[in-house]
């Protein structure tokens, strides 16, 4: 795919979508799992998550959009499961290198991590999901 | 002079969508480590997003 060719409206509005469903799925799992206690309201979060999933959902989608050719399965759910919890991984290890540098300011939280790996892969499926409704929607 | 302007355009369809997407992955940085000198406030508009996704936070 050349980049010129890609209708980066649809891929930006596709990213945006799909992070935005995510973030009220990472609330609504969150909210079940318990791992931590929310401390602002349900509506503040639903707008927080909505836009802060969005941006997630734009980079991920951004990365699938340019780099699928080169991914190494057929299937563009398992492509976009691969490329959010590559992202998720190294967003932690960053995490992980500053908690070792301000430990007082970041700490990092053995449930809240396994939860957040499990959002990635949620990501990734919803993401391919959206793909495939797309693509047989054209 | 089209082809300079049919270039020009090009360049511009292929650097605008990069520079969007370099610039939310930068957005997504911030708001991952929830970086105050960058974004004051973010910190707070975020703070159970980051917990949640199991970013570090305090």
């Amino acid at each position: 795919m050349e980049i010129q060719s890609i209708d980066w409206k649809k891929s930006i509005t596709l990213g945006a979508i799909s992070g935005m469903i995510w973030g009220w799925v990472a609330m609504a799992i969150n909210a079940l799992s318990g791992a931590f206690q929310f401390e602002s309201s349900v509506l503040q979060n639903l707008i927080n998550f909505a836009a802060g999933g969005a941006v997630f959902g734009i980079v991920v989608n951004g990365f699938l959009t340019i780099l699928q050719r080169w991914l190494p399965f057929q299937n563009i759910v398992a492509n976009a499961v691969l490329l959010s919890t590559i992202l998720w991984l190294l967003i932690r290890i960053g995490g992980m290198f500053l908690s070792s540098i301000e430990p007082e300011r970041y700490h990092l939280i053995t449930a809240q991590s396994i939860q957040g790996f499990v959002m990635a892969i949620v990501m990734g499926c919803i993401l391919g999901i959206l793909w495939k409704i797309n693509k047989k929607g054209v | 002079m089209e082809r300079i302007v049919q270039g020009e355009q090009s360049l511009w369809r292929t650097l605008l969508p990069a520079l969007v997407i370099v610039g939310v992955a930068f957005a997504m940085v911030v708001i991952a480590y929830g970086m105050e000198s960058v974004a004051p406030g973010v910190h707070d508009v975020f703070h159970d997003f980051r917990h949640t996704i199991g970013m570090p936070c305090h």
